[in-house]
């Protein structure tokens, strides 16, 4: 049994006037110890996929519409609220896209740390302070910085505040969401660094959610592409990655500069992801896709195992026509 | 002149080709989430109906505001008076109606007057800034040092009452505020780039501020002004309170409250009727005021 | 912090001098001749040119001017009534005791309920409570306090017989006026707590909290709260402001002897001297209110207190300041 199993998760926002498809039938597995990469652009319903884990969707508009996430063998969506507030920030956690707002202006670092270990066990006053001078140090910021307030910090020293409350309770699954996105290059390379060694310390399984494949290439074990709420493929990183075969993921590939081909021009995907509120009948990718043909527009391709744990969603692999 | 040249340079781009399908669209939806929202157009509606009966009073009203009549004094409402009448017995709806116009229309003088001076004050303090700027707020924060009510009251009992002295009292009183408003948004937009390419472009300080800055800022100008009204109402009613707005005989809903609060115990419509009018324009207005700053603010879209 | 609050003081000042020359040169340019209204009709030449004399009303604009501002800087004497001939500082100084007294009982009442009323509007938006409490705060704010106290009068004097009518004797005579008093702050107060609070939930970090595992009731009060009271100090400041005049109307329904009887007074008798000096007396509560209320902010939001501690505070804070204008 894996750690954490999403099955045919669909999550809808119900707006006034459309229905935003946000996430369709999604299905991943994260092992323990295991990291996996969710895959996608802005928009294709990546945040809604980990805040439906956290339980944070906002409700309204957001609504799971059906599936199971099962954490541990429990159905994360059938729990009570306050059984869901043992687990967050304790067994599941999450740190979030955007470091500069992600901390409370008006509490200090040390505070935000020390709540989370005084939420979860039996942790006096003083010894949640002590913990979390402990975790300041492990994510690299001297302890007596404690007492400081997030508008005192870098943004890449906030991310890695937000680091050490989010893995503060050792839990087993984290969940990052764009970690690094906000952050400056040279700077995302040491906080990506920093959450490797933890998840190792810790043995901390990951759902990193990224839409850079270098990140992906570092950290992951297995891959999932996300496109307009559905998985497009699916596999482990040397499947993905040596044998991309969804026409978008050999897409992704080709808009990455790289150093080691001597490429004339980067081969971005035309064109733009399709409105959430009123997808395509067929395969959703099909506008974008150079390789579509009739059969593309008109059916939704099936989601098929092509190899051993390989999955892909697309009329033109696994018939004749594969090459 | 500005605005006609822009009007005319926007027609021959169109008809160029060139499209303004963003502004429109930004209109249409502030159009359409006015419309969406119930309360605001609730507010809409009463102040709507208001202007009609106010401003058509007499196709409304059978009697005269001052014509007194001795023996149907103190008349609880009825078919014949709708709302009764006073201690003189006038007709209540009549004044009501009558004392409308003066109300609406001193706050709207008022308004203006308020706003045009506070918005070049502001303007060109936020928009020249340094001494002229620090001046400028200087002295504003010595007018907002004082209580708008007292300001008001200090005005009035130097001017006299009357309805146009009345309306320079209240405007007086409102000027800073809606300066310190367009400065402040002066002073956001100041740093963008579009003021720049202006600048380097040659515009003239006049012209970018009256082609570039100034329509940049309309929206809480607008919401502000709105509100003003509900504000201008209540200051007109209290200067008339406590004498020194709109004086008797002159029916205004200030001073037939003030008027009829000696006969508040015996005889309450002649209180209530008034307390009612400003209350429901006042309440309509904010309600309004907040629909269109909803409505105005992108932050809140969806 | 006391460097800054010195400074805040030594500010004020100018303010004030600022005040006093606009409340100084608005009634003096009020057409009508004081020493007429002192003497009254009947007057010999010689008599009006000493009474001119003696209350200085003989010199120049500027010298008035001058003789007003420094009696009151350096001997507080804001000159007497033209009416009883009592010095105007004495009348002051024991009824800006009463209305005072009203106005921060008001206030605090404005906030013990306001807030309360806000905080649960906002958890519980669209929901009955929040309906109930919003179109309250619309109402009451609608209607004005010459309203409301009549109405007030008739109800709870006269039908009900709970409270004297007029004048001040013992606590209950307090009741109504306090009562009418806050109806507008606590409106004022609500609407903005409920707003704030609704902005700070949909902020980013209080889903961090959530997603830390608090439960909601916390999330609000350790997160939330200290973030959305910060605006409603502002607004609590200009509440102080709004009644400081409405004190005028309120005292004056319910005859209580206070500053705005004694403004009142004033006004109906053309007394100038005691126009001036309570509307100056109202213009200094308001500003060192003002000032109250900015170094509670330093207090409480610990961006702004940092910023004292680093050298370019002042530079920085007047930024905010002005950044922070619009939303005032």
């Amino acid at each position: 049994m894996s750690l954490l199993e999403i099955k045919n998760l669909t999550v809808e926002y119900v707006l006034r006037k459309s229905v935003v498809h946000a996430v369709n039938n999604i299905s991943l597995n994260v092992d323990a110890g295991k990291t996996l990469g969710l895959v996608g652009e802005t928009g294709a319903g990546k945040t809604t996929t980990a805040l439906s884990i956290m339980g944070l969707l906002p409700h309204p508009p957001a609504k799971v519409q059906s599936g199971e996430i099962l954490f541990e063998g429990q159905d994360l969506l059938k729990m009570k609220e306050h059984d869901l507030e043992n687990i967050r920030g304790n067994k599941i956690s999450m740190i979030f896209q955007d470091p500069m707002t992600a901390l409370n202006p008006v509490l200090t670092v040390g505070e935000q740390i020390a709540e989370t270990f005084h939420l979860h066990g039996n942790y006096s006053r003083a010894e949640a302070e002590k913990e979390s001078l402990k975790m300041l140090e492990m994510v690299g910021i001297r302890p007596e910085r404690s007492t400081e307030y997030p508008h005192q910090f870098s943004g890449g020293m906030k991310q890695r505040v937000v680091i050490a409350m989010a893995l503060a309770c050792k839990p087993q699954l984290l969940i990052a969401d764009e970690p690094t996105t906000a952050l400056d290059v040279t700077i995302q390379a040491q906080v990506l660094e920093l959450m490797n060694d933890l998840k190792v310390t810790f043995n901390t399984a990951m759902l990193l959610i990224t839409h850079d494949l270098g990140i992906v290439a570092e950290t992951c074990d297995d891959v999932a592409i996300i496109y307009a709420g559905q998985l497009v493929e699916y596999g482990s990183i040397e499947q993905i990655f040596d044998n991309p075969l969804h026409p978008y993921t050999i897409g992704l590939f080709g808009s990455i500069p790289s150093l080691d081909e001597d490429v004339e021009r980067l081969k971005p995907i035309p064109g733009l992801m399709p409105d959430p509120a009123n997808l395509p009948v067929g395969c959703k990718f099909c506008t974008r896709c150079s390789r579509a043909v009739k059969q593309c527009e008109e059916a939704e391709p099936e989601y098929l195992e092509v190899e051993p744990g390989h999955f892909v969603r697309c009329n033109r692999i696994g018939g004749t026509d594969n090459g | 002149m500005v605005m006609f040249n822009t009007k005319k340079r926007r027609r021959k781009m169109e008809m160029a080709g060139v499209q303004f399908t963003k502004s429109n669209s930004r209109f249409g939806d502030i159009a359409a989430r006015m419309l969406r929202n119930k309360l605001g157009m609730v507010g809409l509606i009463i102040i709507v109906v208001l202007l009609i009966l106010v401003i058509f009073a007499p196709l409304f009203t059978k009697y005269p505001y001052f014509e007194q009549s001795f023996p149907d004094r103190f008349l609880y409402p009825n078919a014949e008076h709708i709302l009764g009448t006073d201690n003189f017995g006038r007709d209540l709806w009549s004044r009501m109606l009558y004392g409308g116009r003066i109300s609406l229309l001193v706050s709207l003088v008022a308004l203006v007057m308020s706003n045009v001076v506070g918005i070049i004050i502001g303007a060109v303090s936020g928009y020249f800034g340094g001494a002229v700027d620090e001046i400028i707020n200087r002295i504003l924060d010595i007018l907002m040092s004082i209580p708008s009510m007292l300001m008001a009251i200090a005005v009035a009992a130097a001017l006299g009452a009357g309805p146009v002295k009345t309306s320079i009292a209240i405007a007086v009183t409102g000027m800073p505020y809606g300066a310190r408003l367009v400065r402040s948004s002066v002073l956001a937009l100041k740093g963008n780039e579009f003021i720049e390419a202006a600048r380097a472009t040659g515009s003239s300080n006049l012209r970018i501020i009256f082609k570039h800055v100034l329509p940049n800022t309309l929206a809480p100008i607008i919401v502000n002004a709105t509100l003003n009204i509900g504000s201008n109402i209540m200051a007109i009613s209290g200067l008339s309170f406590v004498g020194l707005g709109v004086q008797p005989p002159t029916p205004e809903w200030g001073s037939i409250l003030s008027a009829g609060r000696e006969f508040i115990r015996d005889f309450p419509p002649i209180v209530i009727f008034p307390a009612l009018f400003i209350g429901l324009t006042i309440f309509a207005i904010n309600i309004l005021g907040d629909a269109l700053r909803d409505a105005l603010d992108p932050r809140l879209k969806d | 912090m006391a460097k800054y609050v010195l400074k805040r003081i030594l500010l004020l000042i100018p303010v004030l001098l600022g005040v006093l020359i606009v409340v100084f040169t608005i009634t003096y340019l009020t057409p009508g001749d004081p020493v007429v209204t002192i003497l009254g009709t009947g007057y010999t030449p010689e008599k009006y040119v000493a009474k001119a004399a003696e209350l200085g009303l003989d010199k120049s604009y500027l010298e008035q001017l001058w003789n007003y501002i420094w009696h009151i800087f350096t001997r507080l004497d804001f000159g007497k009534s033209y009416i009883t001939n009592v010095p105007v500082a004495t009348e002051l100084a024991t009824r800006v005791v009463v209305t005072a007294k009203i106005a921060i009982i008001t206030i605090i009442i404005d906030v013990l309920v306001g807030v309360p009323c806000g905080i649960i509007a906002s958890t519980k938006q669209y929901s009955a409570w929040d309906y109930g409490f919003t179109s309250f705060a619309l109402l009451s704010s609608a209607i004005p306090s010459f309203v409301i106290a009549p109405v007030f009068q008739v109800i709870f004097c006269v039908k009900l017989r709970w409270f004297p009518l007029a004048g001040l004797a013992g606590v209950s005579s307090y009741v109504l006026p306090i009562a009418v008093n806050a109806l507008g702050g606590i409106a004022l107060i609500t609407r903005m707590t409920r707003s704030s609070m609704l902005e700070t939930i949909r902020q980013d970090y209080i889903r961090t909290a959530k997603a830390k595992g608090m439960g909601r009731r916390e999330v609000v009060r350790k997160h939330a709260l200290k973030n959305a009271l910060i605006p409603v100090i502002t607004v609590t400041g200009s509440s102080f402001a709004l009644m400081m005049g409405g004190a005028l109307v309120v005292e004056m329904i319910f005859t209580i002897p206070g500053l705005g009887t004694y403004l009142y007074n004033g006004i109906t008798n053309r007394d100038y001297p005691i126009i001036n000096g309570s509307v100056i007396l109202a213009a200094t509560i308001v500003c060192i209110m003002s000032i109250v209320v900015d170094i509670t902010y330093t207090v409480v939001d610990p961006r702004l207190k940092t910023q004292f501690v680093s050298k370019k505070s002042g530079n920085r804070r007047k930024k905010l300041a002005q950044a922070g204008d619009g939303h005032v």
